[in-house]
């Protein structure tokens, strides 16, 4: 019977349509309605689920966990399949469960594109599953069975990017999604340097697939700028993320070195104008930290005028006196020694 | 995240259960089965303040990741403001907006109507909660107003430190007859694991 359960839940994790998924407080017991009617959680059928959202108590859950566990052991690949599932949904650092599908997906037993399908549910599902760095990379390895590798070449284009000849060709509407999954899940776990690593990942694929010898007119182009300009508002509304900043302040890096084709006239564009962007950001709100450094990027990337924008950037800053403008300062001063 | 929660308009009597008039939320960022209960919360935490902030007082009262800010303007009309955002939302926009509330709803909405809520019509208040997620909007408004002075503003760290002595929010909560029993019940659980930031 608890066994059934189990498989009732992977069912509705794996193949019914959902909306989203989450982990409710309490027992079952408080979800319950008068009279018993279906569709509504009961006894028997232990779960939200409404509209397509569902929503796992937490007793309920961990009461399934212990059972889950055994059945990983077993031979059968379709008991192992489902309670892998539950597993990872009561706690997504579970490497083994992991493991047991990576090895389901090699066996033909899990097709890799229901996995991605499961993984973008899991993600969001919870804080803990939103951070955790193994289900990140357990979505790259997904990518990287599902896809070949863009045109190889070595040379890292620029610091802070390794782009190899491993990076997977990832369709446009694919990675539309990816960007929409990591914005989910870093509203779920503020400042989530995870999913910020996973964003750098994927656009090293976009990059790659720029790179590689296709047409001028890739889909990648446009969605590349509609992205970068989505991440330079990310900041204006997420003032201490310090991770998005980063990867900000990478891509600029990146587009400075590229010679990409077309790169003149759709992305070089869209590199001009920060320092303007991070100055106006500090007058904003300048007890956050990550906006002064920011700052300090936008002044390294212009190594051409970095002493005039520097001393642009103190005067303007006078009136702002506080410990974040005094380190900005000595940076400025000991950067021009 | 720099992000508006929660706008209220309330009539706070000097003692006694204020009345709230006008409201809008902006919970988009909960997720579906939690969305009802931090709704519930957002009111249950907006009169608790607006009732316990004496009469011409400014209050900033955080508890957990959201901080209320509180203007109780007073007079005849015994209005009061709140506003409910994150820790990163800057103090100065928020009570801006909330005197423009103010003065915006009792222009719009005549006195006679407060003593019947169901009847008040401020869809205003919607567009407001969305314009002023970025609080840099406000800066039109804050060169009309006189300026503010920020060092008159109380500054609670958490709810327990403006309820009166003897209260405890705790209580409140059980004794609440707005919030439903699955609200209460995930404040208890959230409470007990110490997973602050969700309900309240």
């Amino acid at each position: 019977m608890a066994n059934a359960l189990v498989h009732t839940l992977a069912g509705l994790l794996m193949e019914n349509p959902l909306l989203s998924l989450e982990i409710v407080p309490g027992n079952i017991g408080a979800y319950l309605v008068e009279p018993p009617s279906p569709g509504q959680p009961s006894k028997e059928f232990p779960f939200l689920y409404t509209d397509g959202h569902l929503g796992v108590p937490k007793k309920t859950l961990h009461h399934l966990y212990p059972l889950a566990l055994e059945l990983l052991n077993t031979e059968s690949r379709k008991d192992q399949l489902d309670a892998s599932c539950v597993i990872l949904l009561a706690n997504p650092a579970h490497q083994t469960a992991m493991n047991t599908r990576k090895r389901l997906i090699q066996s033909a037993t899990l097709s890799a594109h229901a996995e991605l399908n499961f993984s973008a549910r899991l993600l969001p599902s919870s804080r803990p599953a939103s951070k955790e760095s193994i289900l990140w990379a357990h979505r790259r390895w997904i990518f990287s069975v599902l896809y070949p590798p863009a045109m190889p070449y070595f040379e890292a284009p620029s610091p802070g990017w390794v782009c190899s000849s491993e990076d997977p060709e990832i369709p446009p509407d694919v990675i539309e999604k990816e960007f929409e999954l990591i914005s989910r899940c870093c509203e779920m776990y503020p400042r989530n340097y995870h999913a910020w690593s996973h964003y750098h990942f994927v656009v090293q694929c976009i990059h790659a697939s720029l790179r590689s010898s296709h047409p001028a007119d890739s889909p990648h182009l446009p969605l590349f700028a509609v992205e970068f300009l989505k991440l330079r508002r990310w900041i204006e509304s997420h003032v201490s993320d310090h991770s998005a900043v980063h990867q900000f302040c990478s891509i600029i890096s990146l587009l400075q070195s590229s010679d990409l084709p077309r790169y003149q006239s759709v992305l070089a564009p869209l590199v001009d104008g920060q320092f303007e962007h991070a100055l106006g950001l500090v007058a904003s709100f300048p007890s956050h930290e990550s906006l002064w450094m920011y700052l300090r990027a936008m002044i390294t990337l212009s190594p051409v005028n970095a002493t005039t924008l520097a001393g642009k950037a103190i005067s303007s800053t006078a009136a702002l006196d506080g410990p974040f403008r005094q380190k900005f300062v000595s940076w400025v001063k000991f950067t021009e020694k | 995240m720099v992000k508006i929660f929660s706008i209220s308009v309330l009539q706070a009597p000097p003692s006694g259960a204020s009345v709230l008039l006008a409201t809008a939320n902006d919970l988009s960022s909960f997720s579906f089965y939690q969305k009802g209960s931090v709704g519930e919360f957002m009111t249950f935490f907006s009169k608790t303040v607006a009732e316990r902030t004496p009469q011409g007082q400014r209050q900033s009262v955080q508890e957990n990741n959201y901080t209320a800010h509180v203007y109780n303007r007073g007079g005849s009309e015994q209005l009061a403001a709140v506003i409910i955002t994150d820790q990163e939302y800057p103090v100065r926009p928020a009570f801006s907006l909330l005197a423009k509330v103010m003065d915006e709803f009792t222009t719009k909405v005549p006195q006679a109507q407060w003593a019947n809520p169901g009847t008040i019509q401020f869809p205003e208040m919607a567009g407001y909660i969305s314009k002023y997620q970025d609080p840099r909007q406000a800066d039109t408004i804050m060169r009309v107003q006189a300026e503010l002075d920020e060092t008159k503003i109380v500054l609670h760290k958490t709810i327990e430190s403006v309820l009166q002595r003897g209260e405890r929010l705790d209580t409140l909560v059980d004794r609440s007859n707005h919030l439903s029993a699955q609200s209460k019940m995930f404040y208890k659980t959230a409470k007990k694991q110490n997973s602050c930031c969700v309900i309240m």
